[in-house]
């Protein structure tokens, strides 16, 4: 009896096809970088790592892009930040006081601010000189705990920091000082809107907006992959008005010790209704060294992706959008 | 050849992690929920990273930092290797790892002394039994492996070289919340983080599974306005608490002063996902009432169009032209009008949308003579009552007149 219930419930299963989240997807399609820079593992010009052993790993925290494509990369270990031109020349560093720092994000290209969530606490903006401009404590109202805080979100109003994926709050004003703090739901987005992720329990996610202070959606939709979606790596706004959503798919064995078989990141392009325009696939996923910055995108709407590999830290650039 | 203290605890714990976790025998770890397991952990924030460490002091769920949270220096060789997180402590072999103080942990102590694995001692205990992370990355008498998709609080997930403790649910996004004995630096910390694929998830076995019962449910305070709940999911478990939210403040309390110009200086606090915060008023165009609109800091500085300016009227001396005063849209007469003094100035309410003539001010408005009925046109800030006005100056405009003569011949 047991057996034939077994094979009842495979022929089911058969009958019934890939799960929901599978069907209909759109196909991304895997397209190779356009170009990409590598920053050797502890050279004087790369970036530095640290092997734990009974202990965290990690490399560099994050990077960001300005305005004119200068790159900058926060090579945490060693302290600074790596300026890099557009094609990967070595531009100079920016020495900065703490090895401390998991993420970065540049201000219109004439400062960089700095997220210590552990040690500092603290929020740190920088000129490109490394002079401090500003440092404003991560504890207090809208933000629990510093360790909640899940993104550095620079806009035109100021820089917010996301918490928790939940919301955001403003923490400097538009001249980086810092200022009487404002809360919002999700992300910040263009014309006061705010933008919002979640995935699904059937392997999809859920993009919405809304007005940023009611919970009510006023556009959404409901973005599907090849592979069950684990993780939203990326959701935000171009300055191209299009919003970019990267999405860590994966499927795992089914037996012990349930190691993952398949995975890869999807980048979905979606114009400012939310109705999707591209899609491509990234075989770089997230290793074992903690990484808080993955994704940017520069003004013109190209993806850049900072990968670790065996020689260094890769930074990927994909150019304008998939066929 | 005598070994020194840390030297020997170095041997001590490469030996350990040579021969593994099999050389380890234990009791089986206590039953008890989850929640036990979380009091443990909760206990040791901010305590010191220390490498073979696995003891903090606690007081119920929360950390006693009274007899010090222990200091991690990280290497004293200066080669840059802050961490002192390799196998021979440091990055330079022979260079000891400087950790002073009784209390701190390393990553696998912590989720072993968390875990109570191999044996159940005090969070408080130094010096006792553990594992190391690889341990857990594979199944064993006290723990089973599961996907690193489907963590709950309570698992645990590591690599060969790390092992970290889920503490909350997976947020929206997928990331976790998490407590580890992260490096010399941080030292044990709560924050949330990705799970990368390459670690593997390990659930404690003899966890009471039922915690709640049918019907119950719990709320609690969260943020500083708001309140969040859950209820017993199948008379077993609890559901994940709500989101935090709470209603907005309402009557005087409503009101506040933001960061801003004009209108947009002030505000209505609401409350945000739980959170008290001043929102501003969103700047609009400018119109002509007397405010700064548009929040650059200048009063009824808008476009003609916006402002309702421009627009042909008639004046009880004559044609004129709409233009804002003082907050309000008021008919000034040409510089080319006829000419008079008016007796009776005619100020229409600004609602109305109608122009008034008013005695004594400077009548500078751009050319007339265009058909006065266009006044009303999209845009211009006028509406029916303002045609109406202006058919009635239409009538009795030329009676006005006449009367004026009248008076100017006498």
């Amino acid at each position: 009896m047991k057996k034939l219930s077994c094979l009842t419930l495979m022929t089911v299963a058969f009958c019934l096809g890939p799960p929901a989240s599978a069907r209909n997807a759109p196909i991304a399609v895997e397209r190779e970088p356009d170009a990409w820079t590598l920053l050797p593992w502890r050279t004087a010009d790369g970036v530095g790592r640290v092997d734990g052993r009974e202990a965290d790993s990690r490399g560099p925290g994050g990077f960001a892009v300005s305005p004119d494509g200068v790159l900058f990369v926060l090579d945490s270990v060693n302290a600074r930040v790596l300026v890099r031109s557009e094609a990967g020349a070595p531009l100079g560093e920016i020495p900065l006081t703490t090895s401390t720092f998991e993420d970065m994000e540049q201000v219109e290209g004439r400062a960089l601010v700095l997220l210590d969530r552990q040690v500092g606490k603290a929020l740190l903006a920088v000129d490109l000189e490394g002079r401090p401009l500003a440092e404003v404590p991560l504890d207090g109202p809208g933000i629990e705990r510093p360790g909640l805080v899940t993104a550095i979100l620079p806009r035109a109003d100021g820089v917010w920091l996301e918490v928790a994926h939940s919301h955001s709050v403003l923490v400097l004003g538009p001249d980086l000082s810092p200022c009487p703090r404002r809360i919002r739901r999700g992300r910040p987005g263009s014309g006061g809107e705010s933008l919002h992720g979640a995935l699904g329990p059937d392997g999809s996610v859920r993009l919405w907006r809304t007005d940023g202070l009611s919970a009510r959606a006023t556009k959404e939709t409901t973005l599907r992959a090849q592979l069950p979606a684990r993780r939203i790596v990326w959701l935000d706004q171009a300055d191209t008005g299009e919003i970019l959503a990267v999405l860590e798919t994966a499927r795992f064995s089914r037996t012990s010790p349930f190691r993952v078989t398949e995975q890869r990141y999807e980048a979905v392009w979606l114009d400012e209704g939310l109705t999707e325009i591209s899609r491509f696939s990234s075989p770089w996923v997230l290793t074992a060294l903690s990484q808080r910055g993955e994704i940017r995108v520069t003004p013109e709407g190209s993806v850049l992706q900072m990968a670790m590999s065996d020689q260094g830290a890769l930074v990927l650039r994909w150019e304008g959008r998939a066929p | 050849m005598i070994l020194s203290r840390k030297t020997c605890l170095v041997l001590v714990f490469l030996a350990l992690a040579l021969f593994g976790p099999a050389s380890i025998a234990g009791a089986a770890p206590p039953a008890e929920p989850v929640s036990a397991i979380l009091c443990r952990a909760y206990a040791g924030l901010d305590f010191s990273y220390a490498w073979g460490g696995e003891c903090w002091q606690a007081i119920g769920c929360a950390p006693d930092y009274s007899g010090g949270v222990g200091l991690c220096d990280g290497c004293s060789d200066g080669d840059g290797c802050a961490d002192c997180t390799t196998s021979s402590g440091c990055c330079v072999s022979g260079v000891s790892c400087q950790h002073s103080g009784t209390w701190g942990a390393d990553c696998s102590g912590f989720v072993s002394k968390a875990w109570q694995v191999p044996d159940p001692h005090p969070v408080e205990a130094c010096g006792v039994d553990r594992y190391t992370a690889g341990a857990f990355t594979t199944d064993h008498t006290y723990w089973d492996n599961v996907a690193v998709s489907a963590l709950v609080p309570g698992d645990a997930a590591a690599t060969s070289a790390h092992v970290i403790l889920v503490v909350g649910p997976k947020d929206s996004y997928g990331e976790y919340d998490v407590m580890e004995a992260a490096g010399c630096t941080p030292g044990i910390i709560r924050h949330q983080r990705a799970i990368s694929t390459s670690m593997t998830g390990a659930r404690r076995v003899n966890i009471l599974q039922c915690v709640c019962e049918s019907g119950q449910t719990e709320s609690q305070a969260c943020g500083d306005c708001g309140t969040q709940s859950r209820s017993c999911s199948d008379g077993c478990l609890f559901t994940d608490w709500s989101p935090c939210e709470g209603p907005d403040p309402s009557g005087e309390d409503a009101l506040c002063q933001a960061e801003g110009l004009g209108v947009c200086a002030e505000g209505h606090r609401r409350c945000v996902a739980g959170w008290l915060t001043c929102e501003p008023n969103r700047p609009s165009i400018e119109v002509c009432d007397g405010l700064d609109n548009d929040c650059d800091g200048e009063i009824d500085n808008g476009t003609p169009d916006a402002l309702g300016e421009g627009l042909p009227c008639l004046t009880p001396c004559g044609e004129g032209a709409s233009q804002c005063v003082d907050g309000q849209v008021v008919c000034v007469e040409s510089e080319d009008a006829t000419g008079c003094d008016p007796v009776e100035p005619v100020i229409p309410s600004p609602k109305s949308g109608g122009c008034s003539c008013q005695a004594g001010r400077p009548g500078s408005g751009p050319g007339s003579g265009s058909d006065p009925g266009s006044g009303s046109g999209p845009g211009s800030g006028t509406g029916p009552a303002f045609l109406a006005l202006l058919a009635l100056l239409a009538i009795f405009s030329p009676v006005l007149r006449r009367r004026q003569r009248r008076r100017d011949s006498l």
